[in-house]
This record gives structure tokens, C-alpha cells and sequence, in this order.
């Protein structure tokens, strides 16, 4: 009886507890911030900020829009001298997802297209600078979802 | 009987990454050789980050493995086996999509060091192994289009230490299996990665026990399982994080007098253990094997 209770307790205590949370309410933590200068990249001296347009679900492919300025004149959209580039990785895995689209819209406006993360959890935004395949320069944005 | 129905021993991946260590089949009978048939569907239902938060999944994402598994006797207490997967994956959602192939593949020494000759009561029988898994199926980090579906495997060669006991008293067995693991690390140079992929050691423990009466079998087994986080140097240069997560299998098999068994399990790995940065499946599986007297 005493190992009944003995094995009964291990199983017990090894049962797991399930910790949920809804990833809709996730959504407002995850823009770039009300800093006026949230990513800052010093190659170029600019700020980037970000703002979602559609925010990316398991049934819906995400879309935000990026804009560059100079960080004394958040008034002045600046297209970077490099090519801006954005990867999604998730680090606690070791995997990117699928590629996204970046398109031009407008002076030092970019609409980032086809953002979709293959699985729930937290995962980097990392916007980069690029010369050809040479990755100049790279900030971080984590995410999670 | 007992030792020819006590199957289980083989470990569910987490399913985000196609196939995992697994302990190909092991003879734990008198038997000379055997082959296994063994299908499984299996159906992602959450995420668990590495803080131990859960997203549950509302998009279908489901795997059907098939998989092929023999041993043989090669001298008296050595005996040698493979395994061998195909797998099929299918996701919805907003960028659905479906893809097959063929799995990590995995072989296996055993020597039977605790031979059961005497019928002693209480010294199990046990079976030592050394395996090695070839890193057939594609890995997450090596997806074509980065979706992950046509990841079928851990995408590292690997050595495994391991030891299979079995023991059963009149109508109830036992049996576990513990083994540890150690994965190479591996150059990449895609669209994702373009360096090194440093994995570490890994390793599980399964304990299960069953009822037997007589052809038929009830039996129950945990298996819990952990990873060394993936590290990766290069670009991006990035810090991973241990993986860890627990099956809780429920097994029903039967013994034909033809020195068959057929087996169906329901495995759960929302139920046991302290799940943390994995995604975690139900899977019910069929299996079929055959063996061949000395």
C-alpha cells in the first residue's frame, strides 16, 4: 500500500499544468514603442519605428509598415543608403519562418508584407540593413505571440 | 506472454520538428527476429514557450508517420535493428500546405546483459544499445521555404546509450527504457542560417506497466524527455533553449498465436511532466509485428 501511494504521488506531481494565454491579447506589446527614436541604427544615424497594419494570426498573413527618419528630425522620412531587409527567427528554436516582402511606398517608407510566424511563441523581428548579401548592420525586435 | 506484448518503448517528437531521437525496435523476447509495421497520426493541439506559457492551436496541423522497424539476432545475446520513417504533414491556416518524405533513420546494437535464465523474481531482464541516427529527414533549420512543414527530422547525426528492462509476475509486467544522447552539430548555409547549428546532449526516460489476461493486454507508459538548446553561430548568431516535454501513452495489444502482436495506443503530451519551449500532440497509433523463433 505504502508504494501504491509512493508511485501515486510521483504521477500526481508530474501531471502537467497547463499555463494558457489568448495571443490576441498580445497585440499592443508587441509595436515598436512611443520612444521617439525606438531602433536606432548608427551606420546611418537613423531611427526606425514600426507600426502593424495587420497583425499576423494562425488564420491571417501579417503587414506592418516600417519608416526610417533622422533621429533630431522625426518629421523628415529618410530612405536608408542600404537596403532594409527583415528577418523573423525564433531564438529558443533555432529557425526562421517563411520570407517576407518588402516593398518601397513611399521616401523612407516601407510596407513589410506576408509576416507570418509558423509557430506560437516568442520570436524576433530582425530588421537589417544590407549591402548585396552583406548584412551591414541589424537590430533586434522581440515579439511574442 | 507479457514481454511479447509490452511494446512502447518507441518515442513521440514534439511535432514541430518532424521526428525525434527515437529507440528503434528491441528485442526483449526469446525470439530471433521481428519487424514491426507502425502507423501514427498524430495532431499538434498547443505551444509552450520556454517561460511554460501554452498557446493552444486553432489551425489543423497534423503528421501521419509510417514506419518500419526490424531486429535481428546476430550471436546469442547480440542482436542489431533499424528503423526506418516516412512521414506526411499537413498544416491549414494561412499558408497551408502539405509535405512527405522520408524520416531520420536509425540503427541499433544491443547486447542482452541481464539475461533472465532462472526466472529470478525480482532481477529484471535487460538489454543495453548503442544507436546512431542519420539525419535522413530534413530539419527544421534546412526547410526549403521556411515554413517548417517539410521538416521531417532533427537534422543531426547522433550517437545514443541506452538500457531496455522488462520483468513481469503472473499477470502484471514492467518495463523501462532510459537512454542518453549526444548530437553532432552541423555546418548550414540557406536563406535561414548560414553557420554552425550547435545541438548538445539529450536524453528520456520511459517507465510503463501493463495487465495481462490472456491474449490481451492493458498498459500504460510515461516517457519523459529532454534536449540541450540549439545553438547557432553564424548568421543570425543566436542562443536557443532547452527543450523538454512528457508522452503518457495508453496501450492496448493483443498476441496471435501466429507469434504476432498487434497493438493501438493513445499518446498524450499534455498530461505528464513540465513541458517547456515544444509543441505538444495527441497521436493515436496502430501497430503490427511479426516474430520468428530461434
Amino acid at each position: 500500500m505504502k508504494i501504491f501511494f509512493l508511485l501515486l504521488m510521483t504521477f500526481l506531481y508530474s501531471c502537467a499544468k497547463p499555463n494558457y494565454v489568448d495571443p490576441a491579447n498580445l497585440k499592443e506589446q508587441n509595436n515598436s514603442g512611443q520612444s521617439s527614436c525606438p531602433i536606432y541604427f548608427e551606420e546611418e544615424r537613423l531611427c526606425l519605428s514600426m507600426k502593424w497594419i495587420t497583425f499576423p494570426s494562425e488564420e491571417t498573413v501579417g503587414t506592418f509598415i516600417m519608416k526610417f527618419y533622422a533621429e533630431d528630425a522625426p518629421e523628415i522620412l529618410v530612405t536608408p543608403h542600404y537596403i532594409p531587409f527583415v528577418k523573423l527567427w525564433m531564438p529558443s528554436m533555432g529557425h526562421g519562418s517563411s520570407p517576407v516582402t518588402v516593398t518601397k511606398i513611399a521616401e523612407g517608407t516601407y510596407e513589410v508584407s506576408e509576416v507570418y510566424f509558423i509557430m506560437l511563441g516568442e520570436w524576433e523581428i530582425r530588421y537589417q540593413l544590407k549591402n548585396n548579401e552583406d548584412v551591414i548592420e541589424e537590430k533586434i525586435q522581440n515579439i511574442t505571440l | 506472454m507479457a514481454s511479447q506484448l509490452c511494446w512502447g518503448t518507441t518515442l513521440k517528437a514534439a511535432s514541430c520538428c518532424g521526428a525525434g531521437f527515437t529507440i528503434p525496435s528491441i528485442i526483449t523476447t526469446d525470439d530471433k527476429a521481428q519487424l514491426a509495421g507502425i502507423y501514427t497520426y498524430s495532431k499538434v493541439h498547443a505551444d509552450v514557450l520556454p517561460d511554460g506559457t501554452w498557446r493552444e492551436r486553432n489551425e489543423d496541423d497534423h503528421t501521419q508517420i509510417f514506419k518500419l522497424e526490424g531486429a535481428h539476432i546476430i550471436e546469442d545475446r547480440w542482436q542489431a535493428g533499424l528503423s526506418l520513417a516516412f512521414q506526411k504533414r499537413e498544416r491549414s491556416g494561412a499558408l497551408s500546405d502539405t509535405s512527405s518524405g522520408l524520416g531520420d533513420i536509425t540503427g541499433q546494437i544491443g547486447y542482452e546483459y541481464l539475461p533472465d535464465w532462472n526466472y529470478n523474481p525480482f532481477r529484471p531482464k535487460g538489454i543495453g544499445y548503442l544507436s546512431l541516427i542519420a539525419p535522413t529527414g530534413r530539419s527544421i533549420n534546412e526547410s526549403e521555404d521556411g515554413t517548417g512543414i517539410d521538416a521531417r527530422g532533427r537534422g543531426f547525426w547522433g550517437i545514443g546509450l541506452g538500457t531496455v528492462l522488462t520483468k513481469s509476475w503472473r499477470r502484471w509486467d514492467a518495463n523501462a527504457n532510459v537512454e542518453i544522447h549526444h548530437s553532432f552539430q552541423k555546418e548550414v548555409h540557406n536563406d535561414q542560417v548560414n553557420g554552425t547549428l550547435k545541438p548538445g546532449q539529450g536524453g528520456s526516460l520511459a517507465i510503463g506497466s501493463g495487465y495481462n489476461w490472456k491474449s490481451i493486454r492493458l498498459g500504460g507508459l510515461i516517457t519523459w524527455v529532454y534536449e540541450d538548446p540549439v545553438d547557432v553561430v553564424g548568421t543570425p548568431d543566436s542562443q536557443g533553449q532547452l527543450q523538454r516535454y512528457a508522452n503518457g501513452s495508453l496501450i492496448m495489444s493483443y498476441l496471435f498465436k501466429t507469434n504476432a502482436t498487434a497493438a493501438l495506443s493513445y499518446t498524450d503530451q499534455t498530461l505528464f511532466g513540465s513541458p517547456s519551449n515544444t509543441a505538444l500532440s495527441k497521436s493515436i497509433t496502430l501497430f503490427f509485428q511479426q516474430r520468428w523463433q530461434r
